[in-house]
């Protein structure tokens, strides 16, 4: 194969892509292929050493960010409102899609309320750890200013004891509190992960239908 | 060489191909394949990649009547290396605790 027909392949099927992403590819490849020419090496045998133009656009496929295979599978100049008027205008789409779509929604939806939950019982665990502990600080106060400048000896007793009972809350809270935070950053770590995976799977899926046709 | 390894290691490779003077692209294949296999294809993307995480920079100088692009490394990228060093520091010892006696 000879240089022009290695890029011409090249350019065939690197056409969906945005045109800077183009240029910059049949460069390299182009480059590639004089710099091999210049060692030495024949036309042919330098296209030879490159491989095929087929794995050449697959790697770079692969490589490119999911936003851009998007955009590659329905057309650069496009608008927002055209993919839109594409994806409802198909009628095989329309079911399809919307199925896909709604159960990745409500997937994506329950995971998400699960997250909110833990946070918000994670949020009050901890606003009650800071009731407890400013009772039982209230309570420490309290004590020795009623006895000292009210003379009232019970009742300076009785905010201590408060203060003990607040503070033992407090300090089991604590403990509680801290586990709920554990756990609440464990499940945001596994639905991070499995966020990740869907993506993948749909960057995944655009790559496959790029190289099949 | 397993294909995950071998991927974090060319980033560093080719980082360390350019790093004394600019290089192109197949004095930095011919440069980087006595140590790891690596292919034009292979190369492409861990130079777009580099280049979009500003470890190295990109001129296009004519050569011989033609264009070919130069990759120079930058001071992110030289960090990069020295990170690297470090990090082997680490694989030392997971080296020596997979090869030790008896495992």
């Amino acid at each position: 194969m000879k240089k022009n027909e290695f890029l011409r392949e090249l350019r065939i099927r690197l056409s969906d892509l945005p045109a800077a992403d183009l240029r910059k590819s049949l460069d390299y490849y182009s480059e590639m292929i004089d710099d091999r020419m210049e060692d030495g090496l024949s036309e042919e045998e330098a296209v030879k050493k490159i491989g095929t133009p087929a794995m050449a656009a697959a790697q770079i496929m692969q490589e490119l960010p999911m936003i851009t295979l998007a955009r590659a599978r329905v057309g650069e100049d496009r608008s927002a409102l055209a993919i839109i008027l594409i994806i409802l205008g198909s009628p095989l789409w329309i079911s399809l899609f919307a199925v896909t779509f709604s159960l990745v929604i409500v997937f994506f939806t329950v995971l998400l309320a699960i997250l909110v939950t833990f946070f918000s019982l994670c949020v009050a665990f901890w606003a009650a750890e800071l009731c407890f502990a400013a009772g039982a600080i209230a309570g420490l106060i309290g004590c020795p200013l009623t006895i000292i400048f009210e003379g009232r000896v019970v009742l300076g007793i009785l905010f201590l004891g408060a203060a003990l009972v607040f503070a033992a809350l407090a300090i089991f809270g604590y403990f509680g509190a801290i586990l709920g935070t554990k756990g609440l950053l464990f499940l945001s770590k596994y639905i991070m992960k499995l966020y990740e995976l869907i993506f993948k799977f749909i960057k995944f899926c655009l790559i496959r239908k790029e190289t099949i046709r | 060489m397993d294909i995950q390894m071998k991927r974090g290691l060319l980033d560093v490779l080719v980082l360390a191909a350019i790093k004394d003077e600019d290089s192109y692209g197949y004095k930095i294949i011919k440069d980087v394949s006595p140590f790891v296999e690596i292919s034009e294809s292979t190369l492409y993307p861990i130079l777009r990649r580099l280049e979009a995480v500003s470890l190295l920079t990109v001129r296009t100088a004519i050569h011989n009547g033609r264009l070919r692009k130069y990759y120079r490394i930058t001071p992110a990228g030289l960090l990069r290396l020295e990170e690297f060093k470090r990090e082997w520091k680490e694989l030392l010892s997971i080296y020596k605790f997979v090869t030790k006696e008896g495992l």
